[in-house]
């Protein structure tokens, strides 16, 4: 097996040893990028010449010589972002030293590549781009989850062990559940963001997408700039509610992600408790209101209108629908995330963590992101932002993880959730279900990054 | 074009009166967008959050204060 199927843990320790090359990785990894990459469309743009001197100058590290990529949605100083879009709805972005390059640069890291995204992070889906849609190694006519997509599919194809995404509400968690993979939401201001386009932002936040939880604690940690201790779930509490959010869901992925609870019980000797969260049902629309206008201050009708084809149409008719949100409905708004900031701490009185699946469908097709639930059929982004969006609202940290397969052969995702500041609970967690479950479902790997026995 | 039910009236009037131009398809999109949300939307304009006291200073790195 290439030291490139490998865990970036290994990666990093076989370079600190020496049993292994970091130019030969690096050059095996840019190899894997152009041969696997062309179905994808996960990595945008590679810079070998960048790559290598970022390579020649790594300080020692705990990534020190080991492939990443980065979502597109921070400079790098040899590069603008382009947050998937034609044109940015601020100023003209410009390359610099954003905060998680600085992390990924001081760790040691090599950035191989940049991880195409949903257009502007406006969606769960990943099938908006100005680079085209991202596809899900898994099968490549499916969404590989937004809005970070790259980093998700080029993950889960093994392109790298490791990616650096953003979660605003929810876009690291569902191309982590779309592509099979485990990635984490840290608790808000938590992680590096220096340099993010949304400089205000009260709900984006970085965050690694790697393909266990192990991994995305080191990598994690250098987003953080803190050690994330290993520790012990034992006697883990887990919270589980009788709602939508965790039962209007296709059977399969209930049945998945029950079978995983009760794993991650038995594991922990722990228990599971249902609990109520008190105003859960506005908690949707909520993080919808508060998300989707948190740069409105910087936009125009006139601005707007200047970017003329520069967004796709739904894009543009988007930014317009926010204009007409209601003043009213937003300062309510901003009442229930105090009202679900309320409820949450109370819950974390109760229990250590609240699990719910991290989408309610696995992914979709490009060519029609809807989901076919209980309740009926639904676009995508709607289904997934029920399930995702309250962690941004209230800045607690969440985790997916990969807990099975649909019928379809399609991941299917576990998230669990946090009080503010034990991100590192959520991965002692993770890595319980995975001693838990024998490593079946973070080893599972799609055809197109199948190892030769 | 001339609106043919009150909710296009009011996304075109709406618009218009802060200076966008609209085509068919920004109506249509804001049209299937409200159909999603707009529930949500009305339901939460309806809820009773008087009893929700405000949070001084949010931060939303750490829990809240207690009341």
């Amino acid at each position: 097996m290439s030291l490139l199927d490998r865990p970036l843990r290994e990666q990093g320790g076989a370079i600190a040893s020496g049993d292994a090359d970091a130019g030969e990785l690096l050059e095996e990894t840019l190899e894997r990028i152009e041969s696997r990459n062309p179905e994808l469309n996960a990595i945008v743009e590679v810079f070998p010449e960048r790559s290598r001197e970022m390579l020649d100058d790594a300080p020692p590290g705990p990534l020190h010589g080991v492939p990443v990529a980065i979502k597109d949605e921070w400079p790098l100083p040899w590069r603008a972002e382009r947050f998937g879009a034609a044109e940015m709805l601020g100023d003209p972005p410009e390359p610099g030293e954003s905060g998680p390059y600085r992390a990924l640069r001081d760790a040691g890291a090599v950035i191989v590549g940049v991880g195409n995204m949903h257009e502007l992070g406006a969606g769960s889906t990943g099938h908006i781009s100005v680079y085209g849609p991202a596809h899900n190694p898994w099968d490549t006519t499916r969404c590989p989850g937004g809005s970070s997509s790259g980093p998700g599919s080029a993950v889960g194809a093994r392109l790298v062990g490791g990616a650096v995404g953003a979660d605003g509400i929810g876009s690291i968690r569902y191309p982590a559940a779309y592509c099979g993979i485990t990635g984490l939401k840290p608790t808000f201001g938590r992680s590096a963001m220096e340099g993010h386009p949304i400089p205000a932002t009260t709900t984006v936040v970085s965050g690694p997408l790697c393909a266990d939880a192990a991994d995305c604690r080191l990598l994690g940690a250098a987003l953080f700039g803190e050690d994330l201790q290993a520790g012990d779930a034992g006697g883990l509490r887990i919270g589980v509610v009788r709602a939508p959010v965790s039962e209007d869901c296709r059977p399969d992925v209930l049945e998945a992600c029950q079978r995983a609870l009760e794993a991650l019980r038995a594991e922990t000797a722990g228990e599971i408790v249902e609990v109520a969260i008190h105003g859960l049902e506005h908690a949707h629309v909520a993080s919808i209101l508060v998300g989707t206008t948190e740069e409105l201050d910087e936009l125009s009708p006139a601005r707007v209108a200047s970017l003329g084809d520069g967004l796709s149409p739904i894009a543009r008719a988007l930014l317009k629908y926010r204009f007409l949100l209601s003043g009213a409905a937003l300062a309510r708004a901003h009442r229930v995330r105090t009202l679900m900031r309320r409820s949450l701490a109370d819950v974390f009185e109760r229990v250590d963590v609240v699990a719910w699946p991290t989408v309610p469908a696995p992914a979709p097709p490009l060519e029609n992101p809807t989901v076919e639930l209980p309740s009926g059929p639904h676009a995508a982004d709607w289904a997934n932002s029920r399930a995702g969006g309250i962690v941004n609202l209230t800045g607690v940290p969440a985790i997916s993880m990969p807990v099975g397969l649909s019928s379809e052969g399609l991941p299917i995702g576990l998230q669990l959730l946090a009080a503010w500041g034990r991100d590192e609970l959520l991965l002692d967690a993770a890595e319980a279900l995975e001693r838990a479950t024998g490593r079946e479902h973070v080893e599972a790997r799609p055809a197109i990054a199948a190892v030769a026995a | 074009m001339e609106a043919s039910d009150p909710f296009e009236s009011y996304i075109r009037v709406g618009l218009e009166r802060l200076g966008f131009e609209l085509d068919d398809t920004d109506v249509a999109v804001i049209q299937a967008t409200d159909s999603i949300y707009g529930q949500q939307i009305d339901a939460l304009m309806q809820a009773d959050l008087a009893h929700v006291a405000r949070e001084a200073a949010m931060d939303l790195s750490r829990p809240p204060e207690p009341e």
